[in-house]
């Protein structure tokens, strides 16, 4: 089941990512992600560029970086 | 928080009175107290630790065999929480335990249940070490030196003596009395990687805590017992990979054993030494065998030897101990030069004479280079650095080998003649040649070779072209990522960029471009001027005077409407360069283009006044056709776009590889019940 993560909340893609499956999203090289759960090798988040739109990607597409967490709710 | 806790008590199936419920503890996702805990924290009811220590204090003292081991076996587990741990150790339950190892009447099993129980009680640093008998630190050390104690045992009474050895002068004394090193050695030749890591760990406490001259005698002591040849059978060459742990004390060995070296390298020749001296004409006797030294005269000794000292590299010949004065590297340059020519003395000679017989200015200075490799060497094994505590880079080579500095140098000295061979340099190119032998011997201990041999092998292998080439690609690498997604990116951002430069050559269209018309009379050439409408629909254009800077659309009195232009032609193929076709420089040819409108062939010719103008406006008329641009500097703008903003894009990607193909996608989720709802007005 879907998980919040604790410690992987942001992450930079590494490959150019689009996919038909549903609630994908299409991510470029280089655009940075904000991590919210995760479940099955998937990420659920959004894009810094767009984030008011939610969706899935895979977890060997993002390479994590190391985040401090201000506000948790 | 209390209308909480009964109501999901109720929900699981726990019914409990109201007393339980207070005494129980809530406990939240960190050991968070009450305080803390917010709305949404995932809650944990576990018993309280109050509750736990006294059941277990009672548990580890019960007549029971069974249950004390269950008991213990709890404790062990549930002594990493910190709270518990205050609650057992106010209690004296470590009290406890310590008397149950001094007692030693409980058999294996129940040992380590308690010895773990109590380390974990100590790593929360509530109680001190110093407080331990000796009676205790005799029996830790006797399961650590006995060969039938159980393995699991063995490894935790390693770890509480490391641990003792580390904070305190006087446990680390009575342990080091009473563990003998040969037993530590003797650990690091079993299977089990976990007391192979703990005895290591062990054995770094103490050699790094000793005082120096302690500490002497212990390496002396490694020394003779093979401590290198241990670890390199049993750990480096051992079939499972090495742990970052024991990466780390193979580390911090390396570091120490390498900093013996540093009081010699920063030891400056002493002039008035007869021992230096000797060595320095022994170097040179070596290489040039005058038997006939004795009979000469001071003087013509005196030259003799300068002529050979000058052969052999030095750079002050009249007094060779100069160049050793320098520290780094200091005398030790003068050892690793001695190393080479009494342990190799075919192939120091060989060396000498090859470069002392040239007289083109080829030759590769023996001494000169000889101590400039010793300092880049010393560099690389970063000799003089105090370790770090976290570092874990070692090099399986050093275990491999008895004086690898030595050894490494009389590879390297040969490699740096090959090098400099390849090179075909001269004196002036002696730092160059030296940051070539940098990069082959750095690059090929990055691989991590196991033996002298192999790094010999690789390292010749890896040739002077070998090094250019390795240069360049990753200069591309750097600079230009070759990486296919990379690629993918680029070409999904070119038509935004396209896009861009269309609209660029458009505006300047709009702001219009002077133009002379070339007349054959040669003397005024008159001047016109060429705008398009802000709405891009009509072409205006009319003569002007030399002033005009910026003439309004008004003032230009003809004008073509874009719909009508049919066609853009440039250079040979424009009607006002085929008509005076001798007079036509190719200057002037690569300025020419003409637009074709109207069904009547009716033509629009212009002459740019630079090249830069041509493009743009030969770009911008393609644009107004509806038709792909194709001017150099449209290219060149574009690469220089494309490149900018992949830069930009992968400044969050700097030092993260970027995988040559894109990685599988997993198949999709089985179920899309997220945690999180984002509502219309959250989104």
């Amino acid at each position: 089941m879907w998980i919040p993560t604790e410690e992987e909340k942001i992450g930079v893609v590494i490959c150019n990512f689009r996919s038909p499956i549903c609630q994908a999203l299409v991510l470029e090289l280089g655009e940075t992600v904000q991590i919210l759960e995760k479940f099955d090798g998937w990420y659920r988040g959004f894009s810094s560029k767009k984030p008011s739109i939610k969706g899935i990607f895979p977890v060997s597409y993002v390479h994590l970086k190391k985040s401090t967490v201000t506000n948790r709710g | 928080m209390c209308a909480v806790v009964p109501s999901s008590c109720a929900l699981g199936g726990l019914w409990m009175s109201e007393a339980q419920i207070s005494s129980m503890y809530v406990s939240g996702p960190g050991g968070q107290n009450r305080l803390d805990i917010k709305n949404g924290c995932i809650l944990r009811l576990t018993k309280a630790p109050g509750r736990s220590a006294d059941d277990l204090y009672k548990g580890i003292q019960s007549s029971d065999g069974g249950v004390r081991c269950d008991s213990l076996k709890e404790l062990a587990s549930v002594s990493r929480d910190v709270t518990f741990a205050q609650e057992f150790i106010s209690r004296d339950g470590h009290v406890l335990l310590v008397k149950i190892v001094e007692d030693s009447n409980e058999n294996n099993q129940i040992m380590t249940h308690t010895l773990t129980g109590f380390m974990e009680l100590m790593d929360h640093g509530i109680v001190s070490w110093e407080n331990l008998s000796a009676v205790f630190i005799k029996k830790i050390a006797g399961f650590v030196n006995s060969k039938s104690t159980d393995e699991s045992m063995q490894q935790v009474s390693l770890d509480i003596l490391e641990s003792m050895v580390l904070s305190s002068c006087k446990l680390f004394l009575q342990v080091k009395q009473e563990v003998t090193m040969e037993r530590l050695i003797a650990h690091l030749q079993v299977a089990n990687q976990q007391i192979q890591t703990k005895a290591m760990a062990l054995l770094m406490a103490l050699l790094q805590t000793a005082e120096d001259a302690d500490r002497q005698e212990m390496f002396a002591f490694l020394n003779k017992k093979n401590l290198r040849q241990y670890i390199y059978k049993n750990i480096i060459l051992s079939s499972s990979p090495v742990q970052d742990e024991m990466a780390h004390y193979l580390y911090v060995l390396q570091s120490v054993t390498l900093n013996h070296l540093e009081a010699r390298m920063r030891t400056p020749l002493d002039c008035y030494s007869q021992d230096q001296r000797d060595i320095l004409h022994r170097l040179r006797q070596a290489a040039f065998e005058t038997e006939s030294e004795n009979n000469l005269n001071h003087e013509r000794r005196r030259s003799l030897c300068a002529k050979e000292f000058k052969k052999l590299g030095f750079s002050n010949n009249s007094n060779p101990g100069q160049d050793l004065v320098r520290t780094p590297p200091g005398l030790l340059a003068l050892d690793t030069m001695y190393y080479f020519a009494s342990g190799y003395p075919d192939a120091y000679s060989r060396f000498v004479l090859e470069n002392s017989s040239r007289e083109d200015k080829h030759e590769c200075p023996f001494a000169r280079s000889s101590i400039q490799l010793t300092l880049i060497l010393c560099e690389i094994l970063r000799i003089g650095e105090s370790p770090s505590e976290t570092g874990s880079n070692y090099h399986p080579i050093f275990f491999s080998q008895d004086q690898l500095l030595e050894e490494l140098f009389c590879v390297s000295i040969q490699l740096l003649n090959k090098t400099w061979k390849e090179m075909r340099a001269t004196q002036e190119d002696f730092d160059k040649v030296m940051q070539v032998v940098k990069e082959q011997i750095t690059r090929t201990l990055s691989s991590k070779p196991t033996s002298l041999e192999l790094f010999k092998n690789k390292v010749n292998a890896l040739n002077y072209s070998e090094i250019l080439k390795l240069r360049q690609t990753e200069r591309l690498h750097q600079e230009e990522t070759l990486a296919p997604p990379v690629l993918e990116l680029k070409e999904r951002l070119k038509p935004e960029l396209l896009e861009l430069i269309r609209q660029q050559r458009l505006n300047r269209l709009c702001q219009g471009t002077m133009f002379r018309k070339i007349s054959s009379r040669r003397r005024q050439d008159k001047l016109w001027y060429c705008r398009l409408s802000p709405n891009h629909k009509m072409l205006h254009y009319g003569d002007v005077d030399e002033e005009a800077e910026n003439p309004a659309i008004e003032t230009l009195q003809e004008k073509i409407p874009v719909a009508d232009i049919k066609g853009l032609l440039t250079g040979k193929d424009c009607p006002h360069m085929k008509e005076n076709k001798g007079k036509q420089t190719k200057e002037v040819l690569d300025l020419a283009f003409s637009i074709t409108y109207d069904v009547e062939e009716y033509s629009l010719n212009f002459i740019a006044p630079s090249r830069t103008d041509f493009c743009l406006w030969t770009d911008g008329l393609s644009v107004l056709l509806g038709r792909d641009m194709s001017s150099e500097s449209m290219r060149s703008e574009l690469e220089i776009l494309l490149s900018m903003e992949i830069k930009l894009r992968l400044l969050d990607l700097e030092n993260v590889p970027i995988p040559d193909s894109a990685p599988a996608i997993p198949k999709p989720p089985s179920n899309y019940n997220f945690c999180y709802e984002f509502n219309q007005t959250e989104q």
